[in-house]
């Protein structure tokens, strides 16, 4: 069991982040953490992990019990390892090692495992993530998916006691989220597991206990009791925005005509997708299959093997003229800032800046340095650029990755007002299905079987994607 | 046939090394030199090919250099105005096989060594410290993380109308500021995952080395070049 009785904790003296927060995590349960973004979720398990007080000079004012051991305690926490299997939002992060087979024997390196022992266990958790043909590729040369199983096997390769998944379907296709789903269920009873969410509904079938955190602070605890209950307020929670209104133009300002992309080679043929002013379309399609190396030939950043892409009628070839009417949005905003303060950021373009100053929720922080702020300030300012630099389309790699419920529903209200307030047209990438249903006039899928993308009607590709996540 | 240690290897390439600064006489530096050379071109041309062209491409710009400041001597052979004397050669010879050494040495070891496997020998035979050890590691993974941020981070600058060339300060803080943020949130995070799957626990496993055949024949070629410096 996992007993906490927090007064306070913090990452720098006198600024709390975690307030008053007592409970339980039961042996052998699964339980969901969910709650807005820096309220305090990952705190909590970098607290009751001893990460925060070992690693991280935080302080944590109060008592935490994990299995028997204090892990406020400098040698308690060196036996933390052996019970506890982590699991990052980022696989990127979180992997050290060159290849899959270091990785996974990494921990069993560490706790002392005997070499013949290593050798028989990484077999084993590489046969079962499917990858015992790729046990010594290169990390950088498996795919996403691939990535997440990794981590997956190197969680548990120990057999820990405690598994903690740290918001483990950002950024993953429905098809990676199975797998996950597949993951918690074969541990489930076993095990003790924490998740860390904000899509709780991939797991609201598996979980037995729910903790919401605001502010520091534990706001809820929901039993497994009162399952229905907690069904009928995600739905309400995770409200439909569809009835936001959704006025498109008629005039065409893109259309590809069978476009061939790719890096080194093609892996994408004959796209011919078309895009009106005012109009959002959502690419979909698994990790890996083209829509990031779609958004950046449209840039011109890539060159196309073959076809064309018209901009108004207008065959354009230069990537300084696609330049003009296109804006690239990552999906790591970290990427996107060239100045030291968020103000600078906002000024950095033509005109429009005082408008787009105000457009910008958090005035306080104006004067901040961009890296600073949170995950969801940072998503906010990098779309900004975007009208900074008065473009006519808008490209966003995941915008929903990483948001909480609320700052979701904010998102999308703020998306939809670009649109209808600057008549711009926005090209999305994304799995998650909310922003399908929220916010997409059309659907283009990426078919990576036979490498073709196709426009899909929207009922049935969230039919689809709800499908092959949960089933 | 197994492939020799990685510690065996650069062993070999290091002492090889060592002796390319030491060697005086030139006819140990023929006879040694075209040893590495010859070794390390034949494992090594399918993967460095362009390297050992440039490598023996380079010997004409040695040429033209020791013309001007080594044409000494006797002379040699003469071809219209062109005359080289005895310093020339004895230049040219000096360097390409003194580098020739090195260069033959870093290819036998770039090619008979697996990189994880030479860095895990560095733990457990070398017994460099853990955390020496993780860094080395995380570097070789950190490469390709650290091409693709530049590559992201040069989209950016092109979409918002900043220059490719990197050339004033600015410029230079605008590509390192998001590279170094990017990097250190990442390197905290990988801390911590190492940190949480035990590494500050981590006791390295020591071991005496074990001598394969094909180890034997690596130590053996390095024993007849020290042999040939000490007898010939």
């Amino acid at each position: 069991m996992i007993s906490f009785n927090i007064r306070s904790a913090g990452y720098v003296v006198g600024r709390s982040v975690l307030k008053d927060l007592s409970g339980e995590i039961e042996d052998h349960k699964t339980t969901m953490i969910i709650g807005r973004s820096g309220g305090g979720k990952t705190t909590l398990i970098l607290a009751l992990t001893g990460i925060l007080t070992n690693l991280l000079e935080g302080w944590v004012d109060g008592k935490i019990i994990l299995k028997q051991l204090d892990p406020l305690d400098p040698e308690d926490f060196k036996i933390i390892p052996k019970i506890v299997g982590a699991v990052l939002q980022d696989p990127d992060k979180q992997i050290s090692m060159p290849t899959p087979w270091d990785e996974i024997s990494f921990v069993l390196e560490n706790l002392g495992y005997p070499p013949e022992e290593i050798d028989r266990k990484v077999s084993q958790m590489l046969r079962e993530a499917g990858l015992e043909h790729k046990a010594f590729h290169e990390i950088e040369k498996l795919s996403g998916g691939e990535k997440r199983r990794v981590t997956y096997a190197a969680s548990v390769a120990h057999d820990p006691e405690i598994i903690i998944l740290d918001e483990p379907t950002a950024s993953v296709d429905p098809w990676g989220i199975k797998t996950l789903r597949d993951f918690v269920r074969r541990y489930r009873g076993e095990k003790t597991i924490v998740i860390i969410e904000h899509k709780p509904d991939y797991f609201i079938d598996y979980v037995d206990k729910i903790i919401r955190i605001e502010n520091g602070m534990i706001k809820e605890v929901y039993k497994p009791s009162e399952r229905d209950y907690l069904e009928k307020k995600f739905s309400e929670y995770d409200q439909d925005l569809s009835s936001v209104s959704k006025t498109v133009s008629n005039n065409k300002i893109l259309e590809t005509k069978d476009l061939v992309i790719g890096y080194d080679k093609p892996i994408l043929k004959d796209i011919s997708i078309e895009l009106y002013e005012k109009e959002i379309i959502v690419i979909t399609g698994a990790n890996g299959s083209g829509k990031t190396t779609l958004m950046k030939t449209l840039i011109g950043w890539l060159k196309p093997f073959d076809g064309e892409i018209k901009i108004y009628g207008r065959p354009m070839r230069k990537r300084k003229d696609l330049l003009k009417t296109f804006f690239y949005i990552s999906q790591q905003p970290d990427y996107m800032f060239l100045s030291n303060t968020v103000e600078n950021e906002l000024r950095s373009g033509r005109g429009l800046s005082e408008e787009i100053l105000k457009m910008f929720p958090w005035r306080n922080i104006l004067k901040e340095n961009p890296y600073k702020i949170s995950f969801g300030q940072r998503r906010w300012l990098s779309i900004l650029l975007g009208l900074v630099y008065q473009r006519k389309i808008l490209m966003i790699d995941e915008p929903s990755a990483g948001l909480d419920p609320d700052l979701y529903k904010d998102l999308v209200r703020f998306l939809m007002s670009l649109v209808d307030k600057y008549n711009i047209s926005l090209i999305i990438s994304t799995h998650d299905p909310r922003i399908i249903r929220d916010l997409a006039h059309r659907v283009y899928h990426i078919d990576h079987v036979k490498n073709k993308i196709v426009e899909i009607d929207k009922e049935k590709i969230l039919k689809m994607m709800y499908e092959a996540a949960m089933s | 046939m197994r492939k020799p240690s990685s510690m065996i290897t650069f062993i070999y390439a290091l002492i090889v090394s060592l002796l390319a600064f030491m060697i005086k006489r030139i006819d140990h530096l023929i006879i040694i030199g075209s040893m590495n050379l010859v070794s390390g071109a034949s494992l090594g041309f399918r993967r460095f090919r362009g390297l050992i062209i440039l490598y023996i491409a380079g010997v004409v710009g040695l040429f033209i250099n020791s013309l001007l400041v080594s044409n000494r001597g006797e002379v040699v052979f003469s071809l219209g105005w062109l005359v080289v004397r005895e310093g020339v050669l004895r230049s040219v010879a000096d360097i390409f096989f003194r580098l020739g050494m090195i260069f033959g040495a870093t290819l036998l070891f770039l090619s008979l060594a697996e990189p994880r496997e030479f860095i895990k020998d560095l733990e457990r035979y070398l017994r460099l410290p853990k955390g020496v050890v993780f860094s080395i590691f995380y570097a070789l993974r950190l490469y390709p993380l650290l091409t693709k941020d530049l590559d992201e981070i040069m989209l950016v600058r092109s979409e918002r109308m900043r220059r490719r060339m990197i050339i004033t300060p600015g410029d230079v803080s605008s590509l390192v500021v998001p590279l170094l943020n990017i990097s250190l949130e990442r390197a905290v995070w990988a801390g911590i995952a190492a940190e949480m799957r035990g590494l500050s626990i981590r006791r390295p496993v020591y071991r005496g080395k074990r001598f394969s055949t094909t180890d034997l024949l690596i130590i053996t070629f390095l024993m007849i070049q020290i042999l040939i410096i000490i007898f010939i």
